[in-house]
């Protein structure tokens, strides 16, 4: 097994795979042949510097952009379809800040419906226990805009947890987010561990949580070194993490190692 | 004010019955999508429609007047107008990630610019005032039926799709994600907006639709707590500011659209200085390094 993984799940199949996507906004390539796979229950980071295209890979994964190459599966189907068991966490809602509404009705969002016509009782039990889950019970009936930046992503994270996603997707969830949130954040992560899928995109290179199974860069120069591809590095444990970061302990990602693709998976592959 | 009551009262003056009535029914509209428009902050799109609705209004003049059309009423252009520049607005938002304010912007001055052509080409004497500020004289039966039956497409629209439309309103981007037709929901509310404008353009008129799609419902903003709380809130000021001013409007001899909304917005102002000082009062009390949410964790 190689150097550095705490856990992975081999023997589960794939919830999600790109297989040699490329994508370009007009002429501007952003992706060339990026290949990479998460199998259920894995708890996977997504890490790059900003600028290195993390943001158009979330935009593939959840059906917002459409690859101009290879294909992508997401629970064995289209990212449009598979979509539905996932649960987005938004760096920040892009709302306007007058917008009056509770912390109990942005998280009842998580469980619209495309043709629904109102919220049932089965709804409002959902949203409380995403609430008690996210420890944001007590501030279900203020207004949303009262909150500080921390509260309001775990807020968005108890959105995205009413639906009981099979696969929770956040993007940049502690950026900008006080300690404290931090810790409650991967306190919550952490019970999820192993029963949903985790995919948390960040632009922080060097740590990640110690939650993580495995870490997906995206950076790296294509094959013809015109686009970034996505490559798995390995990642061991350090004591050289800042002590506030992820509520706890942290992982050192070691750029300096690629791991293939499918060197998780015995022969033949996993689905 | 007296005189108002009188004036409502007198068989021989049916337009006054028909400004109020059309005040009330227009509020409807002013708190329900102006409630929308504004927390979707698409006031910039509204706008553009409204004043490209002179363009609509000036054709259907011209080709009434040159009996291309015959009996062609101004309501009809102005509606085509407004559907059309709905979806090209419409569609250029959602399309077009660059340049997207020019194309607004020159939606709004090629709409009005039409009209003032048309309006120029017309044989006899057109004023464009009374459709940019509005006239209550204007007013017909059949403007009202046609608020009428629009406030009611407006609220069983809302009140069947609700949380679809809370949702897009809040953040399109997660509701896209949950399988919401994000862009039918924007389409259709541009559409509907679109209509809205040109009914509502009778009684404060185009340049000052805009003002009252937005002015109620900013007020109502400052103390509602939900969304449908702000609708109706909005759908009460924009009432009080309508009648309101056509009593003023009456009683002092002024333009009944320009004063509802000088009403609506010195309510407006007064509200957010008053939430400013108290704001201010709030953050001098409060211990140093503290945010309002963190007090309360």
């Amino acid at each position: 097994m190689p150097t550095g993984y705490t856990s992975h799940h081999p023997d589960k199949p794939f919830v999600l795979q790109f297989d040699h996507v490329q994508f370009s906004y007009g002429q501007v390539p952003v992706l060339e042949a990026a290949s990479f796979h998460i199998h259920e229950g894995e708890f996977v980071a997504l890490v790059g510097p900003n600028g290195a295209g993390k943001t158009t890979v979330l935009k593939l994964v959840l059906g917002l952009a459409q690859p101009n190459g290879g294909s992508i599966t997401l629970f064995g189907s289209s990212p449009r379809i598979g979509r539905d068991r996932i649960g987005y966490v938004p760096q920040h809602a892009d709302y306007d800040p007058t917008f009056p509404i509770s912390v109990e009705e942005v998280v009842r969002m998580g469980r619209i419906r495309p043709f629904m016509r109102s919220y049932g009782s089965k709804d409002y039990d959902a949203v409380r226990k995403a609430l008690q889950t996210m420890e944001l019970s007590d501030l279900a009936k203020r207004p949303y805009h009262a909150l500080s930046g921390g509260q309001r992503r775990r807020v968005l994270v108890a959105r995205a947890l009413s639906a009981a996603p099979d696969m929770l997707v956040l993007d940049e969830p502690t950026s900008n987010m006080d300690a404290d949130s931090e810790r409650r954040l991967f306190a919550a992560l952490g019970a999820l561990k192993g029963k949903t899928t985790v995919l948390i995109v960040t632009h922080d290179t060097g740590f990640v949580s110690s939650l993580t199974d495995r870490v997906l860069c995206v950076g790296d120069v294509g094959p013809s070194k015109i686009g970034r591809t996505i490559v798995q590095h390995r990642i061991e444990p350090t004591k050289d993490a800042p002590a506030q970061l992820f509520g706890g302990d942290a992982l050192k990602v070691l750029h300096d190692s690629s791991l293939d693709d499918d060197c998780c998976c015995p022969p033949g592959g996993a689905e | 004010m007296i005189a108002f009551f009188e004036a409502l009262f007198n068989p021989s003056m049916p337009f006054v019955r028909n400004a109020l009535v059309a005040g009330l029914l227009s509020s409807v509209l002013f708190g329900i999508l102006g409630t929308v428009v504004t927390v979707k902050r698409i006031a910039g799109l509204a706008g553009a429609i409204s004043h490209a609705v002179l363009g609509g209004i000036g054709m259907a003049l011209y080709l009434s007047a040159t009996k291309v059309l015959p009996n062609l009423p101004p309501i009809a252009g102005a509606i085509v107008f407004a559907v059309l520049a709905a979806l090209i607005i419409g569609i250029v938002s959602m399309k077009a990630k660059q340049r997207e304010d020019t194309v607004i912007n020159a939606i709004w001055a090629i709409g009005m610019s039409i009209g003032v052509l048309f309006m120029a080409k017309t044989p006899g004497y057109t004023d464009p005032s009374s459709y940019l500020f509005g006239n209550i004289l204007l007013i017909s039966t059949r403007d009202l039926t046609l608020l009428g039956i629009l406030d009611v497409v407006v609220l069983i629209l809302v009140w069947r799709f609700y949380p679809q439309l809370e949702a897009t309103s809040f953040d399109n981007e997660f509701a896209q994600v949950k399988g919401l037709s994000t862009n039918a929901v924007f389409l259709i509310l541009l559409i509907v907006t679109a209509i809205a404008v040109v009914l509502l353009q009778t009684f404060v008129g185009i340049v000052m639709v805009i003002a009252m799609l937005t002015l109620p419902a900013g007020t109502a903003g400052f103390s509602a707590k939900n969304m449908i709380g702000m609708m109706v809130l909005a759908w009460l000021y924009s009432s009080l500011f309508s009648v309101g001013g056509l009593v003023a409007g009456w009683t002092f001899d002024l333009p009944v659209g320009a004063m509802v909304v000088v009403l609506a917005g010195a309510v407006f102002l007064s509200f957010s200085f008053f939430r400013l000082l108290k704001t201010r009062r709030k953050k001098s009390t409060q211990p140093l390094g503290q945010s309002p949410g963190e007090a309360n964790a």
